[in-house]
């Protein structure tokens, strides 16, 4: 008997924050807090690649069987981005790679597909997921949404068990939805009729089943979760979920955060109830075994860099990428050569060389052959900024970057509005969107500055 | 081999001629080269023609318009040594006894193709990532900076210098001396390259009529012999290289000298690729003219201006006479030419005896550069 567990979680928050007040007050409303938001490289695929590679970092991919993306929506519309998260990773190509898309309870559900492959299987499952909200200018998606990525690895092992699921079909929705309903909320968000009673339901049967102590609600909604608690009698029950007032609300993303949160707090033996709402809701019980074997890994937590011009960050949000001449070739290509980062290491003279090729560029040995795994951590050998190349903030840095353990890449420089770069500073390679064009969504690597 | 010569050589002004057509561009300079030459155009055999935005048979169409056909013709791609390219085949075709009388072709129009910078390939690893060239040599100033201690103003120096010299060359493309301020204030490309120490996009030709000894001598004109031809693409940035070094010119030139028994003290004069003014400042080093490192002092103590140890870039250099991608071989050419035959009036350096072309092109990821071409010609 298989019992699969969560064995880590990585939550991945852009860089850069705005006031949200700062956004409603062009449009002469008012907000508190600030929200997240992407660089204009950045999409759903990049901030989920960021948090899949934060949670196996240390602990490798080898063991790996699966990947299920799982958001509300990803970059490409007949294309898996669960494929694109595992190339990056370097996974064999018998991965079974699944995307799933729809509410806002898709990561409950990724996690429950998991869950199921992770029993049926016994192997590992990455589940990771990204969202992205900017809307119209001026909208509640302008104002109040939030950016952010996130992963978890399901296996055998993990400290917090996943046990039992109910769920339960109503047919409305919770995206911040505006109507004329009673669930108006103050910050401009609705939610409909039906999904208090319903989730308000499914959540008591999964509490009186399990004996939990802690619900985690994933939600976009700040005030369901009181409401929630209000609909649970007198029971000694502590909730998490995701404040949005320093991020924005983050979607079906709230509930890794949420998740992180209980799991710290979560005592040997304890059980947690997670629950998702969206077209109706998912409630997933969990007993904890020991909580201090989940790694938790949070990127961009702690010092944002916080914007004060809206303009420039509606220019970055919306920024697209001047239509390049791409095409599934260049994909496939990228596929192969860019997105594992390999390099070549030379059998007779040792040095180490980016990209591969089979003649050594150095001593001209042949064949190469040996393709190694190239680090991610490297420094500044020398840089420009380039004012030239578009860009939503007018200028590109470039940089040649020697890898830690051999190897030099040459990079866009990103993360960052003012120059900082200089020659031997510290910086980390990401995955970003390179160009687009045709369809065709190309990532490639950058690097940006390690504080 | 035996030996060539060159007995003529035509180049158009540099600039932009958006109302003309490349053949008719071309057409112009191979003109001025057989005029010059005073060959027959019959008695032309072979003709290479350099080029790397032209479309294709742009060699056929060029003579064509001039009534020469049927001949033999090659058109070459070398990106910006393409001209180079077509001059060194030239050079081989005599040189190996196989023709008298050559025609080396170099012609761009880029005016009605390109605004601004030339965009980097998507099928290119660096390319793709992003690369431009002015990023390229813009990493190569900050490393220079870096391991010398060189400043932005001997790299303004140089540029100051390269269109102090086009004032005097009536071809050139900008004739307008600037101040060492003037050329830092203008608008950044890539820090440190401010815009006028970039090249210019060019429309031009040139062309050279190579020919064997017998003919030299039949034509009584002042033999310019090619006492050297090295052409060798970019060698592997491999991960110890030292970005401030031009590998293909450090190993283009040192063949170039042993081929012509001389060395870097007996230059007098030399045209060399100055696509940005970095460029030029690390050429002084990788072509021997001074002590690895110490290009800062060579441009700093004028040795590099006209009446200096050597003369580097009368003409005023891709970076004043611009730079019509694959004219600019054949365009050096012309130049250390008539600096040899004392034709260069204002501009003239004493006494040249002997001459250097040195023309590079491309960017391909993990090479230091794509082609690099070295000639020695001398009178
Ligand atoms: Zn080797």
């Amino acid at each position: 008997m298989r019992v699969p567990a969560l064995k880590g979680i990585c939550l991945y928050l852009p860089a850069f924050r705005i006031e949200k007040g700062l956004i409603a007050s062009q449009y002469m409303q008012r907000a508190r807090g600030t929200r997240t938001f992407r660089w204009f490289d950045e999409d759903e695929c990049t901030m989920a690649i960021e948090a899949s590679m934060g949670v196996v970092e240390g602990t490798g991919v080898d063991t790996i069987g699966c990947v299920i993306y799982a958001a509300e929506k990803g970059p490409y519309r007949r294309k898996s981005t669960a494929s694109v998260i595992a190339d990056v990773l370097g996974l064999s190509t018998d991965t079974l790679t699944v995307d799933i898309t729809g509410s806002e309870r898709v990561s409950a559900e990724g996690l429950l597909v998991a869950k199921r492959i992770c029993e049926a299987t016994g192997q590992e499952v990455l589940v990771t997921g990204g969202f992205c909200e900017h809307g119209e200018p001026g909208s509640d998606e302008d104002i109040h949404g939030g950016d952010a990525g996130w992963a978890m690895v399901v296996g055998e092992g993990g400290g917090i068990v996943l046990e039992e699921f109910w769920v339960a079909r109503a047919n409305v929705f919770v995206k911040w939805e505006r109507g004329e309903d009673t669930y108006f909320l103050p910050d401009g968000f609705t939610v409909p009729f039906e999904l208090l009673p319903t989730a308000a339901a499914i959540l008591n049967r999964a509490i009186e089943k399990s004996g939990a102590s802690k619900v985690v609600i994933g939600t976009s909604s700040n005030r369901l979760p009181s409401q929630l608690k209000r609909k649970l009698g007198d029971r000694n029950i502590t909730l998490f979920h995701h404040d949005s007032t320093t991020t924005g609300v983050l979607g079906s993303a709230s509930l890794p955060f949420a998740m992180a949160d209980a799991v710290e707090k979560c005592e040997p033996g304890e059980s947690i109830v997670m629950l998702a709402p969206g077209d109706g809701a998912l409630a997933i019980t969990a007993k904890s075994s020991d909580p201090d074997n989940v790694k938790i890994v949070r990127i961009n937590a702690e010092n944002p860099v916080v914007f004060d011009l809206y303009g420039l960050y509606r220019k970055i949000v919306t920024y697209s990428f001047e239509e390049a001449d791409t095409s599934p070739i260049a994909y496939w290509r990228d596929a192969q050569r860019i997105f594992q980062l390999r390099g070549g290491k030379c059998g007779n003279c040792g040095k180490v060389f980016y990209p591969y090729s089979d003649l050594c560029p150095s001593c001209g040995f042949t064949p190469v052959r040996e393709t190694v795994p190239l680090s991610r951590e490297g420094r500044v050998f020398t840089y420009t900024t380039d004012h030239i190349t578009p860009s939503p903030i007018g200028k590109v840095t470039h940089a040649v970057v020697e890898l830690e353990g051999g190897g030099r890449i040459f990079v866009q420089m990103t993360d960052s509005l003012e120059e900082m770069v200089e020659i031997g500073a510290p910086v980390k390679l990401v995955i970003r969107r390179i160009h687009s064009g045709g369809g065709i969504e190309n990532y490639g690597w950058k690097a940006r500055m390690v504080k | 081999m035996s030996c060539a010569f060159v007995a003529g050589v035509g180049m158009t002004r540099f600039g932009r001629f958006p109302e003309r057509f490349i053949k008719d561009i071309g057409a112009e300079a191979v003109l001025e080269a057989i005029r010059d030459a005073g060959v027959n155009p019959a008695e032309i055999e072979v003709a290479y023609c350099g080029h790397t935005r032209g479309g294709s048979t742009v060699c056929q169409r060029i003579l064509n318009e001039i009534g020469i056909s049927g001949i033999e013709m090659v058109n070459m791609e070398d990106a910006c040594a393409s001209g180079s390219a077509a001059f060194r085949y030239a050079y081989l075709a005599v040189a190996n006894g196989m023709a008298d009388v050559v025609l080396a072709i170099g012609v761009e129009k880029l005016s009605d193709k390109i605004k601004g910078v030339i965009p980097p390939r998507k099928d290119d690893l660096e390319g793709l990532f992003g690369r431009i060239m002015p990023s390229v040599f813009a990493m190569i100033a900050k490393r220079h900076m870096y391991q010398y201690g060189t400043k932005v103003e001997h790299f303004a120096l140089v540029s100051y210098k390269n269109h102090l010299n086009a004032v005097k060359n009536p071809r050139a493309m900008y004739r307008k001396e600037l101040s060492v301020e003037e050329i830092l204030n203008s608008p950044v490309i890539c820090e440190p390259i401010t815009l006028y120490q970039c090249t210019a996009n060019a429309d031009g030709a040139a062309a050279a009529v190579v020919v064997s000894e017998r003919k030299i001598k039949q034509l009584g004109k002042l033999p310019v012999r090619i006492a050297a031809s090295v052409l060798c693409a970019g060698g592997a940035r491999v991960e110890d290289w030292d970005y401030t070094v031009s590998l293909s010119t450090v190993n283009a030139s040192r063949r170039a000298y042993e081929e012509a028994g001389i060395g870097p003290e007996d230059l007098d004069v030399i045209e060399l690729h100055d696509c940005f003014s970095v460029a030029e400042l690390v050429h002084y080093e990788n072509l021997g003219l001074c002590p690895k490192g110490e290009g800062a002092r060579f441009i700093e103590e004028k040795r590099s201006y006209i009446n200096g140890d050597v003369a580097v870039n009368p003409s005023g250099g891709l970076l004043s006479k611009g730079h019509p991608l694959g004219a600019t071989g054949l365009g050096q050419v012309y130049e250390v030419v008539q600096q040899l035959r004392g034709n260069c009036g204002e501009r003239q350096v004493e006494n040249a005896r002997v001459g250097l072309t040195h023309t590079m092109g491309g960017g391909v990821s993990g090479l230091e550069s794509g082609a690099c071409a070295v000639h020695i010609l001398v009178r």
